[in-house]
C-alpha cells in the first residue's frame, strides 16, 4: 500500500506544479475505476464520460483540495466521483436505479490488470463486498443501491418507491444491518487486517 | 437513553448520507456525546468506503486522455501564490490592465486553439472521406442491415456508418464497441433515422486500427459499460 500511496502522492506535487504528465499518470491509473462508479451512478455512457473528465479537470485545478491524513487516494477520488455524478443526476431530473450488480460477460479478473493497474486490494475487498450484497432479499438490496448510489435520503426514497418513511427507513436499516453482519462474517479478521489506517 | 435507541437505529443511514436534513442534525448532536454511537458510525463509514469500490469495473470510453490532453492545453493550473505578483495586482490600475491583457491573450488563444481544432477535425473528416471502408459482417436476423467503417492508417478518428438498420424502440440506442484482446471499450452510441441510416465519429485517442474489431449491439438508452446483448454487426479492422 504504501509504494502505491507514495507515488500517487508524488504524482499529486507534480499535478500541483503544473505537470500534465503526472496527472495523465493518475488518468491512465484510476480512469476505468473513476468512469465506472460514474456509469454506476448515472448509467448512461455520456454523461459518465463527462463526469469522469471534469473530475480529472477539477483534479488538475484544485488537486491540493486532497489530504492524505484523510485516507488513501482512490478513496477520495471514487468519494468525490460518487458525489459529482449523484449532483449530475440530480441537475438532469433522472431517475437512479438498483442496476444489477452483477458481473458482465467481460472477465474481470482477467481484465483486472489492463483496467485497474493499483489499488487491487480495496477493488477485491468492494468486489467481495457485492457478492454479499447479492445476498441480501431483492427488496432491501434495493433500497440500499438507492441511497447509496443514487443519493436518496429517506424521505426522497419514500416518494421515489411509494413506500411509507417508516417502512422505508425500517427496511434500509435491517438491509444495512444484514449486510454489515455478512460482511464481518465473511470477511472480518482478513479484511479488517488488510484495511488501511485511517 | 431513549433518545440513544432512537438515533443508535439511524447511524447506519447516516453513515451512507441516507438520513433527510433534521435527522442529520439530530445525530450529529447525539454523536458528541456518545461514544459507542461514535464507533459505530465509524464501523459503517468503513463499510462505505468498500462500497465505493463496489461498482462493476468498466472500461472508459476510447478516447478519453486525449480529450482530457486537450482540455489540459487550454486549462491551466491555478498558479502557486508568488508574493511579488500579487503586491502589483492590488494597485488597480495595473490590475485593470493586466486583466484586459490576460483577457485578450486568453481569447485569442482560445479562438485560435477552436480554428485549429476545427481545421484538424475538417482535415480528418475529408481524409475518411476518400478512405477504405470496410464492410461489416451481419449476423443473423439483420439479413437487410449494412455496415461499413472508414479509417485510415494510423488515425485516431473512424468512421461508422450503417444502413437499414432497424429504428429502436424508446429506451434503447445502438452502441459501438472496438476490441481489443478481448477487451470491448465503448467508441459510442448511436440512434438511426427512419430510413435505418446513422452514424458515428469515434475517435479513440490512439490509432483505430490498432484495434482488433468493431462491434455493433443493442444497448439501454444511455449505453452500458460493456456489451450486455449479441453483437448484431461487426467486423476485424
Amino acid at each position: 500500500m504504501a509504494s502505491t500511496d507514495m507515488e500517487d502522492g508524488e504524482l499529486l506535487q507534480g499535478v500541483a506544479r503544473g505537470d500534465q504528465d503526472a496527472l495523465l499518470t493518475l488518468h491512465k491509473r484510476y480512469v476505468n475505476l473513476v468512469y465506472s462508479m460514474a456509469w454506476r451512478v448515472l448509467q448512461d455512457v455520456g454523461l459518465a464520460e463527462e463526469v469522469t473528465q471534469d473530475i480529472f479537470l477539477k483534479l488538475w485545478r484544485k488537486g491540493r483540495q486532497y489530504d492524505p491524513a484523510r485516507g488513501r487516494f482512490s478513496s477520495w477520488l471514487l468519494s468525490v466521483t460518487r458525489f459529482a455524478a449523484i449532483d449530475r443526476l440530480r441537475r438532469e431530473e433522472r431517475q437512479p436505479s438498483p442496476a444489477n450488480l452483477a458481473v458482465g460477460e467481460q472477465d474481470e479478473t482477467a481484465a483486472l490488470e489492463q483496467l485497474l493497474p493499483t489499488d487491487h486490494a480495496a477493488w477485491e475487498r468492494g468486489q467481495h463486498l457485492r457478492l454479499v450484497l447479492e445476498q441480501l432479499p431483492s427488496e432491501q438490496r434495493q433500497i440500499i443501491e438507492l441511497a447509496y448510489f443514487g443519493g436518496l435520503t429517506h424521505s426522497e426514497l419514500a416518494e421515489h418507491l411509494g413506500l411509507p418513511l417508516g417502512t422505508v427507513k425500517g427496511r434500509l436499516r435491517l438491509g444495512l444491518e444484514k449486510l454489515r453482519a455478512l460482511w464481518l462474517d465473511e470477511t472480518g479478521k482478513k479484511h479488517e487486517a488488510a484495511r488501511p489506517t485511517y | 437513553m431513549r433518545q440513544h435507541d432512537q438515533l443508535i437505529e439511524l447511524i447506519p443511514a447516516y453513515a451512507m448520507g441516507a438520513t433527510d436534513a433534521n435527522e442529520t442534525q439530530a445525530v450529529e448532536a447525539h454523536l458528541r456525546v456518545c461514544a459507542q454511537c461514535r464507533d459505530l458510525a465509524e464501523d459503517y463509514r468503513g463499510l462505505g468506503d468498500d462500497l465505493l469500490f463496489a461498482a462493476p469495473l468498466a472500461s472508459a470510453p476510447v478516447g478519453l486522455t486525449e480529450e482530457l490532453r486537450k482540455k489540459l492545453n487550454a486549462a491551466p493550473p491555478a498558479a502557486p501564490k508568488r508574493a511579488g505578483w500579487l503586491d502589483w495586482l492590488r494597485k488597480p490600475g495595473f490590475a485593470l490592465g493586466a486583466l484586459a491583457l490576460v483577457a485578450l491573450v486568453l481569447t485569442n488563444v482560445y479562438w485560435a486553439g477552436r480554428v485549429g481544432s476545427l481545421q484538424r477535425q475538417t482535415s480528418e473528416f475529408a481524409a475518411l472521406t476518400q478512405a477504405d471502408g470496410i464492410t461489416l459482417q451481419v449476423a443473423d436476423g439483420q439479413t437487410h442491415a449494412d455496415g461499413v467503417i472508414y479509417l485510415q492508417p494510423n488515425s485516431n478518428v473512424a468512421l461508422l456508418c450503417v444502413y437499414a438498420l432497424p429504428e429502436l424502440e424508446p429506451g434503447k440506442t445502438y452502441q459501438a464497441w472496438l476490441v481489443e484482446d478481448g477487451r470491448r471499450v465503448s467508441a459510442g452510441t448511436f440512434d438511426v433515422n427512419a430510413d435505418g441510416y446513422g452514424a458515428l465519429l469515434i475517435q479513440a485517442g490512439r490509432p483505430v486500427n490498432e484495434f482488433q474489431q468493431v462491434g455493433i449491439t443493442v444497448e439501454p438508452a444511455g449505453g452500458s459499460p460493456e456489451p450486455t446483448t449479441p453483437r448484431i454487426m461487426g467486423g476485424n479492422l
